[in-house]
């Protein structure tokens, strides 16, 4: 996923049920809008759901999408991200190529604290990464063809500041 | 406990068909005073419940099996969903611990009918029942109406529990446009000097009628209808300009193209009446009001959403609004129906040949167009709307959304037993009655008296027509044959008459509102008519195909 390709995300809170999450599926899928991902999380109430969803460019604006969302009979709020009136971050898992990574990539994410290193092998070492989503496309998106040898990103948690 | 429910929520009739999974609920049914009409299909149940709904602005009311009694229904739960129609359908299902066995006549109901419902719940505990049906009542005819289905496994039908309270039923909270933007709409209408209402569906469904009356009156502005919104304002009225949209009166598409602001009430901008959205009332200012904001913006953007419900939103404007005037538009439209006057069907010498507007014009003019009249999809859908003029609001049921052949004669019997006083006609197509005339039967065992039209034309006549101006008159699979239609509705008890000629059809009528029984007029017409005008899909409003005049036919019955 590249900076480019990202445009919004959405933040929904819902019932904690799997039929809820499957009617916010359907609707997403019915009505064709891009969705690059859909990241359900628990919350501090047991019975509610905060599921995030990222839409990529999209000339359908996030106030048609958040409505009808906003139909769902379980959902109880629908939010688009903005102004910075939320906290975002999202943990990315990466699988990196020595040889084929810039030298002293890895060092500067471990310097900066960006990067903690889970697995090592003679020749790729696996990295956890915790920051805003923005943040990892573009350090994802940094590195060349051939150095990203697998990547999986659970897409963005969303608790909001009001 | 499912009857107890039903009943305090005012419900006296149910569609459904047994089955084993249901088998509790229906025992425990011989204990209730509600009526149950037993369907020889679960879609036509469904049907039958969406044109109750539609008739008395009550909640229809379906109940049915497991896996293909629960599937059979999908398609009248969608026929509603599209058209806001509240429905509740309540399916049995396997017992609790059977659940995702694949047991016998298992099958996820609440899967596949996600994205046609409004809402749906499994029950799988005796003591969920009465909540969750009085839940899925609230939620069905709450907000957008739209239809709910509730699945309760065996075990919890079998189950004891305390019994129900009859609290009233739960309130509806109703959205209101907030007062910034009902001004920022008077404002506009105040300047406006060539305005036109566009009045849908959501007329009929928030009850806002007299308010849109009361509303074209003082403003003078005229109205267009979409198909669904036919009989929100009478036939007659002066304002009522007709249909709008692909088979829309020519001279509304026309005014639409020409408007300088529309408001549109209660409806959608479908495609079926924009035509192509860019090139769609390109004049005009745009205000929308509608009670779902996922429709605001969806397909046409306008200056002002007003969100709520409506006739709370035109009580507010009307508050505003001053008394208009707009003489030199109203006489332009006038105008604009000038050249159709001479291609009226029901005004020329039909030659022998017997068109599906006679039958309908007949049928309008023999019943005042006071009727309830409910039609299948297709050619005689808008020959309908276009002939018989409706006075009065649900009087037109329709499937407007899904489009959904075989509907009309369920759903004209779901409307008779919500309004058994009121005449009610199936106008349908040879094509889709044979879709549902298995419930022929379900008509002469309840003994439900409604009149069917059969416009017979031996082609699947849309689509046919579809061929002929797109497909090169390549007629795939669209010639069809019918039983000999009179001798079925004899064969159950029934009666029917065959109407071959012009000069035959208002006897026919004239018999079949006096007979007891349902009735079929087996209406033989000419077999390759066409309606007119015609907005090829996806074309500009602008760009109708118009009847040619030397073929001495009408358009449509405004033709005059």
């Amino acid at each position: 996923m590249t900076p480019s390709e990202r445009s919004s995300t959405i933040a929904v809170l819902a019932d904690n049920t799997l039929a809820t999450l499957n009617r916010i599926m359907s609707v997403l899928r019915a009505r064709q809008f891009n969705v690059l991902s859909v990241t359900p999380a628990r919350t501090a109430a047991a019975d509610i759901q905060a599921v995030s969803i990222v839409i990529g460019a999209s000339p359908v604006p996030d106030q048609r999408i958040a409505a009808c969302l906003q139909r769902i009979e379980e959902v109880s709020a629908v939010r688009t991200l903005e102004g910075g009136r939320a906290v975002c971050r999202e943990l990315m898992l990466i699988k990196v190529e020595r040889a084929a990574a810039p030298a002293g990539w890895l060092d500067d994410r471990l310097r900066d604290g960006t990067a903690r290193v889970l697995d090592e092998t003679a020749s790729a070492v696996i990295v956890e990464m915790v920051g805003d989503p923005a943040d990892l496309d573009r350090i994802a998106g940094a590195l060349p063809a051939g150095a990203v040898n697998d990547l999986a990103r659970i897409g963005p948690a969303v608790i909001w500041r009001d | 406990m499912i009857w107890d429910t039903l009943a305090s929520e005012g419900v006296t009739t149910v569609f459904g068909y047994p089955g084993g999974a249901i088998l509790p609920a229906y025992d425990a049914m011989l204990d209730s005073p509600i009526r149950h009409v037993l369907v020889r299909h679960e879609q036509n149940a469904v049907h039958m419940a969406d044109g109750y709904a539609r008739a008395s602005g009550e909640v229809g009311v379906v109940i049915a099996t497991s896996g293909p009694g629960a599937t059979n229904l999908v398609t009248g739960i969608a026929t509603a969903f599209m058209d806001s129609s509240p429905v509740v359908c309540i399916t049995g299902q396997v017992s609790s611990h059977l659940l995702g066995s694949d047991a016998f006549q298992e099958i996820d109901i609440i899967g596949i009918t996600i994205p046609v419902t409004k809402q749906n719940f499994l029950v799988t505990r005796a003591e969920d029942i009465a909540p969750t049906l009085r839940r899925a009542f609230h939620v069905a005819r709450s907000g957008r109406p739209g239809p709910v289905l509730v699945d309760i496994t065996k075990d919890a039908q079998q189950s004891e529990c305390a019994g129900v309270t009859c609290d009233p039923p739960l309130a509806t909270a109703r959205a209101v446009a907030p007062d910034h933007d009902v001004d920022r709409a008077i404002e506009m209408i105040r300047s406006a000097e060539r305005p036109l209402i566009l009045a849908g569906h959501g007329v009929l469904l928030s009850g806002a009628c007299e308010e849109l009356r009361t509303f074209a009156e003082r403003s003078q502005t005229p109205v267009a209808m979409t198909l669904l919104g036919i009989g929100a304002l009478p036939a007659s009225h002066p304002l009522n300009l007709g249909m709008m949209g692909m088979h829309g009166e020519a001279w509304v598409n026309q005014a639409i193209q020409e408007s300088d602001l529309l408001l549109a009430f209660g409806m959608r901008f479908d495609d079926r009446v924009t035509g192509d959205p860019k090139q769609y009332a390109p004049l005009a200012r745009k205000i929308h009001a509608e009670l779902d904001p996922a429709e605001v913006n969806k397909i046409i953007k306008v200056d002002v959403a007003l969100i709520g419900d409506l006739a709370d939103t035109l009580r507010a404007l009307l508050d505003r609004l001053p008394t208009c005037g707009h003489a030199p538009w109203l006489a332009h439209i006038a105008a604009l129906t000038d050249d159709a006057a001479v291609r009226d069907i029901t005004h020329l010498p039909d030659d022998g040949h017997l068109y599906a507007a006679h039958v309908i014009h007949d049928i309008w003019r023999l019943t005042g167009g006071t009727a309830v009249v409910a039609t299948d999809v297709g050619q005689h859908q808008m020959w309908e709307a276009q002939y018989y003029h409706h006075e009065e609001p649900r009087s037109l049921i329709t499937s407007g959304g899904l489009g959904t052949m075989g509907f009309g004669f369920p759903a004209a019997l779901g409307a008779k037993l919500a309004r058994p006083d009121a005449e009610v006609w199936a106008i349908v197509g040879d094509g889709g009655f044979q879709m549902t005339q298995a419930e022929l039967a379900t008509a002469a065992q309840e003994g439900v008296k409604v009149n069917i039209a059969v416009i017979d034309n031996g082609y699947l006549g849309m689509v046919r027509q579809w061929q002929e101006f797109f497909y090169k008159r390549r007629y795939a699979a669209t010639p069809i044959s019918s039983p000999d239609f009179v001798a079925l509705a004899r064969a159950h008890g029934l009666d029917g008459v065959r109407v071959t000629a012009r000069r035959d059809v208002e006897d026919a009528v004239r018999w079949a509102r006096a007979t007891p029984t349902t009735i079929i007029l087996d209406c033989r017409v000419e077999q390759e008519d066409t309606v007119y005008p015609m907005v090829a899909s996806g074309a500009s409003l602008d760009t109708m195909i118009r009847r040619p005049v030397q073929s001495a036919l009408a358009e449509t019955g405004r033709d005059r």
